[in-house]
């Protein structure tokens, strides 16, 4: 595939998943911060996040099995999954957590039990769009970092 | 989580110059009553950063070195504390999480601002009133 329309493909990708509310403004920041010292600044950031996520979620879900529900605890937990979602950009994922976090302050278990499930669906159908996001990136080759019009 | 006890030390040493020099020439060409407020970033400026979420503490990181601050990131409240006393009059601002498990945030303003008076600005992703008001 030619140079240019793998650059096309990429900006398409990247567009579509603002269109769709995958991905709000924190994610342009962290485009804005990648430079020649950094390059996979990005790609670096999501990464991190994974990583923290995969112990948070797994966190949740042993609580979630306790009986009865310790909501403080959750709430606590959930902050966490939502400051490191929000950090990345994940919009979806981040109304989930907000969700959740309304469910345990009510304590209305089987609210976030059903939230959670959903969560996890966002959280995953974000994650598998970001990796062919950046799979397809590396493919097209360096571009300019996104700027905007100040 | 593990204990993740990085201290990162990055300064950035760039061409601009330095706020103290900054602030030495603008006040040159304004009158000795005026005071002078420089309208850029302040270079150099020495910022202690604590968060136990290492994407955020990155995040922030970068953030800091795109100011030209010359930055420290600290993932835990205790070891922040204990390198804020240690090196007394090594840095100008803290940037502190509010919630973390070893230390609360508060905690943590409290001993800064009674032991080194140093400004100390809370983040979070809390965004209730209740929350930031607490800081008061």
């Amino acid at each position: 595939m030619d140079r240019n329309q793998s650059r096309w493909q990429v900006a398409l990708m990247r567009q579509s998943l603002f269109d769709q509310g995958y991905l709000d403004e924190q994610f342009i920041q962290l485009e804005e911060l990648q430079d020649d010292a950094n390059p996979n600044f990005v790609e670096e950031i999501v990464t991190l996040h994974y990583r923290d996520s995969s112990r948070l979620i797994s966190n949740i879900e042993q609580n979630l099995e306790r009986n009865p529900l310790d909501f403080d605890k959750l709430d606590n937990i959930m902050h966490q999954f939502k400051g490191s979602s929000s950090s990345i950009g994940g919009k979806k994922v981040k109304a989930e957590c907000t969700l959740f976090r309304d469910y345990c302050r009510a304590e209305n278990g089987e609210g976030c039990m059903k939230t959670f499930q959903q969560l996890k669906k966002e959280y995953a159908a974000l994650r598998k769009k970001l990796e062919a996001y950046f799979q397809l990136a590396k493919q097209a080759g360096p571009t300019e970092t996104a700027c905007r019009s100040k | 989580m593990a204990a993740l006890q990085t201290i990162t030390q990055s300064s950035v040493s760039t061409g601009a110059t330095s706020y103290n020099s900054c602030k030495g020439a603008a006040s040159t060409s304004a009158s000795a009553f005026e005071k002078v407020v420089p309208d850029q970033f302040p270079a150099g400026l020495r910022v202690l950063v604590v968060d136990d979420d290492i994407t955020t503490l990155r995040v922030l990181e970068q953030m800091s070195r795109k100011c030209h601050y010359d930055v420290t990131t600290c993932s835990e409240a205790t070891v922040a504390l204990n390198l804020l006393r240690e090196r007394k009059g090594c840095f100008d601002v803290v940037l502190s999480d509010v919630h973390m498990p070893d230390m609360d945030g508060y905690n943590l303003l409290e001993h800064v601002g009674l032991e080194m008076d140093l400004p100390v600005i809370m983040m979070s992703a809390d965004g209730r009133t209740s929350a930031v008001m607490r800081g008061d």
